[in-house]
């Protein structure tokens, strides 16, 4: 089991039956899921799998979505999307502001920003930051309302490999530093074996395989037993590798 | 001593001998300052200190009033300056001189000692020989020296402006330019010292001077030599031009990029005014450039070109200002609701279909023909643009936003303040820039045919008597208009957004 264990007692998020559907095709068909306070958690899931439909549901995000079941999520949510999602016109510190307000914040917002490397890039407007930076200050616009929970949607599905290794060490220690519950969702397997305790993947609308990785952080890609974790993986998603 | 290159530095330094320098560079660059031979000769130069050094500044400062003078007496007699006989004209000409000359002077001492300094005096001279042929009462001798003078002028700008600030012209293009400058000078001054009797030049203005140094008079050469140094002034104007033009693609200054734009009404302009000088241009139907700018002073000191434009900038204000607050409004109403968007859309849509300029008979029937109903029209005119860009603007938000202003908790409010408007605030600039573009548009046809006052009025009259000068200058004072309103409006638009600056850096 993972090392904080003792902590995965009251569940943050707690899924019943969860349905919903998109012109009579079913994309989420009837999940039951517990996500225990302080996990990280990575979903994986073809393309068209309803990965995001299942973040989006407990985001809250989907309104015109028919469906049925029973969702318990905390208060403070936060999301962090696939593209950074920074308002050009607002300065950064503004973007990581974007709904709060106060002295007070604006001190945790350089805070944040500090936290996430970006120190000094208060002033600057978005469109002068790189991808990684961008991708950055929406962390810090996430983590500055101190969420119970954190959602993150192919965080780093735009970035370069380099920049998405560096990314992935920031999230983890970011993850440490705060204990938010983290629902990852990505396509690449190796990214949520690396940073996740628990995998899940989305099959057809259900957890095809609930799989937990019980290997000490910082990991690495070339760990030989992560092999196994990896192939469990890519068996549940349907992929074999020919060259093993 | 290191020799420095400010100003003050070199006036602190002068008391020292400039010719021992420590640094190698220096000590050469020293060197060649001291043995450069000057106007003022060498000796002033390797004893800075001595009133030698003053002479050149004197003598062009002396130069200088003895044209005030010269001027001032020609006033009082048959000519001013040969810019017009208006004394304004007469102390911008003069004023351009003495610049020219304090320029020359104030650089003249300059280290590392160049050219730039004596070519603007010498410029200054030349700019100011073109008052002394006018001068009646001075002795004939003077008069002819200053005929033959002045023609120098335009090859000492060309040399100024291509030596700048080095001292030297760089590049054998430009050193081409130069020459070919001195060259065609040097012909039309001679050709008109020894072959130009004054009386038949068809440019002589208000009155022709004898020549002194005249030894045939021939006008079939005269004017041959005329044609021939018109048009290689002119190829020299277009060199220096396309040289200008590559000196400012090169610089990567902020502010020399600001003045690409110039460039092409500038070369409009230049030609405009040459085919005018050369002759090519009916006066009657586009006069030369001058002689607009003239009218364009009588009309002022007569008192009607000031009321006929104020008229018109009040009616293009009330009209722009009510024209952008109902499509501001308009459009707010009909981005942020949907019960807005469904009683207001289709009827602007409705109202944008009819030409505008169409309602005009309708306009004078329901307000009269007085200012309301050309205030209403440029509204109608003005607050179309401005809502059709804003309203899109507005209801073409991003979805990508509103999930975020979602997932960040903004309440409706702050959405609208914190996203939807300025997100909006690019759109409505392009409806702004187009509004005021339209309220001038909209202006211009409304007094050139319903008004009794005003710059269009002015125009019209003018239509009527054949004045096409003051037509000229209504339509340059338009075009300014035009112009300053949208630099304005573009001005606010980068402060505003400035956050879009970085996109295009």
């Amino acid at each position: 089991m993972a090392p904080h264990t003792e902590q995965l007692t009251r569940p943050a998020v707690q899924l019943r039956g969860l349905t919903r559907s998109f012109d009579g095709r079913t994309v989420l068909d009837g999940i039951d899921l517990d996500l225990p306070a302080g996990q990280f958690t990575a979903l994986l899931g073809h393309s068209g799998s309803g990965k995001s439909t299942l973040l989006r549901a407990i985001a809250g995000l989907d309104h015109k979505v028919t469906g049925s079941g029973q969702l318990t999520a905390p208060e403070r949510v936060s999301v962090v999307f696939q593209d950074s999602r920074l308002l050009p016109w607002r300065r950064v510190l503004d973007n990581v502001l974007l709904g709060l307000d106060g002295r007070e914040a604006a001190q945790k917002g350089r805070d944040a920003l500090a936290e996430v490397g970006l120190g000094g890039r208060e002033r600057a407007w978005p469109n002068e930051l790189s991808g990684g930076e961008a991708q950055r200050a929406a962390l810090a616009r996430s983590l500055v309302r101190e969420p119970e929970l954190l959602l993150a949607d192919e965080p780093f599905g735009a970035l370069d490999a380099l920049t998405r290794i560096k990314m992935h060490a920031l999230l983890r220690e970011l993850w440490k530093a705060h204990r938010p519950s983290v629902l990852l969702v990505t396509h690449d397997v190796d990214e949520a074996i690396v940073l996740a305790d628990r995998v899940l993947v989305l099959e057809r609308g259900r957890i095809g395989l609930d799989l937990t990785i019980d290997r000490p952080h910082p990991r690495s890609y070339r760990d030989p037993l992560l092999g196994e974790y990896r192939e469990r993986l890519l068996a549940a998603l349907g992929v074999t590798e020919d060259h093993a | 001593m290191k020799v420095r290159t400010t100003p003050a530095a070199i006036i602190g330094a002068s008391t020292e001998h400039p010719c021992t320098g420590t640094v190698a560079s220096t000590v050469r660059k020293a060197q060649r300052a001291c043995h450069t031979p000057g106007v003022v000769g060498t000796t002033a130069a390797r004893h800075p200190g001595t009133p030698a050094r003053l002479v050149a500044p004197a003598l062009a400062l002396a130069a200088g009033v003895a044209s005030l003078w010269v001027v001032q007496a020609a006033s009082t007699a048959v000519v001013t300056s040969y810019a017009s006989s208006s004394r304004a004209a007469a102390v911008i000409d003069l004023t351009a001189g003495l610049s020219l000359l304090a320029a020359g002077a104030a650089t003249h001492d300059r280290r590392p000692r160049n050219r730039v300094g004596p070519l603007a005096a010498l410029a200054g001279v030349t700019w100011l020989a073109s008052d002394w042929v006018g001068w009646a009462e001075g002795p004939s001798l003077a008069r002819s020296v200053a005929m033959v003078a002045a023609p120098f002028l335009l090859a000492l700008v060309v040399h100024l402006a291509l030596a700048f600030p080095s001292g030297r012209a760089a590049g054998r293009g430009a050193r081409a330019l130069v020459v070919a400058g001195y060259a065609a000078a040097a012909v039309w001054a001679g050709g008109q010292a020894v072959a130009g009797d004054p009386f038949l030049d068809r440019y002589c203005w208000r009155n022709c001077t004898d020549n002194s140094f005249l030894i045939h008079a021939d006008a079939g050469l005269a004017g041959a030599l005329d044609q021939v140094v018109l048009w290689s002034a002119l190829a020299i104007a277009f060199g220096l031009i396309a040289f200008g033009w590559r000196r400012l693609v090169d610089a990567s200054g902020p502010g020399r990029r600001a003045m690409l734009p110039v460039i092409g009404p500038a070369l409009l302009v230049g030609l405009w005014a040459a085919a005018s000088a050369a002759g090519r241009l009916d006066p009657g139907a586009i006069p030369a450039p001058w002689t607009v700018v003239k009218t364009a002073g009588r009309l002022w000191s007569a008192g009607t070109l000031p009321t006929d434009i104020l008229t018109s900038l009040e009616r293009a204000a009330y009209g722009f200002a009510i024209g952008l607050t109902a499509g501001v409004l308009l459009a707010l109403a009909s981005g942020l609701s949907r019960v807005g968007e469904a009683l207001i859309d289709g009827t602007v849509q409705l109202n944008r279909a009819i030409p505008t300029l169409g309602l005009i008979p309708l306009f004078i029937l329901w307000l009269g023909i007085g200012e309301s109903f050309k205030i209403a029209i440029i509204a109608i005119v003005v607050y179309i643009p401005i809502y059709l860009n804003t309203h899109a603007a507005l209801s073409g938000i991003d979805s990508r936003f509103v999930e975020l202003a979602e997932v960040q908790g903004l309440s409706r409010f702050q959405f609208i303040r914190q996203i939807v408007i300025p997100g909006a605030l690019p759109g409505f600039f392009v409806g702004l820039r187009l509004g005021v573009t339209g309220s001038w548009l909209g202006l211009v046809v409304l007094e050139q045919i319903n008004a009794t006052s005003g710059l269009g009025y002015m125009m019209f009259q003018a239509q009527n008597y054949g004045q096409s000068d003051v037509i000229l200058v209504g339509l340059l004072v338009y075009g300014v208009f035009g112009l300053i309103s949208d630099s304005a409006v573009r001005l606010v638009e980068r402060r505003v957004l400035s956050w879009r600056r970085t996109l295009s850096s």
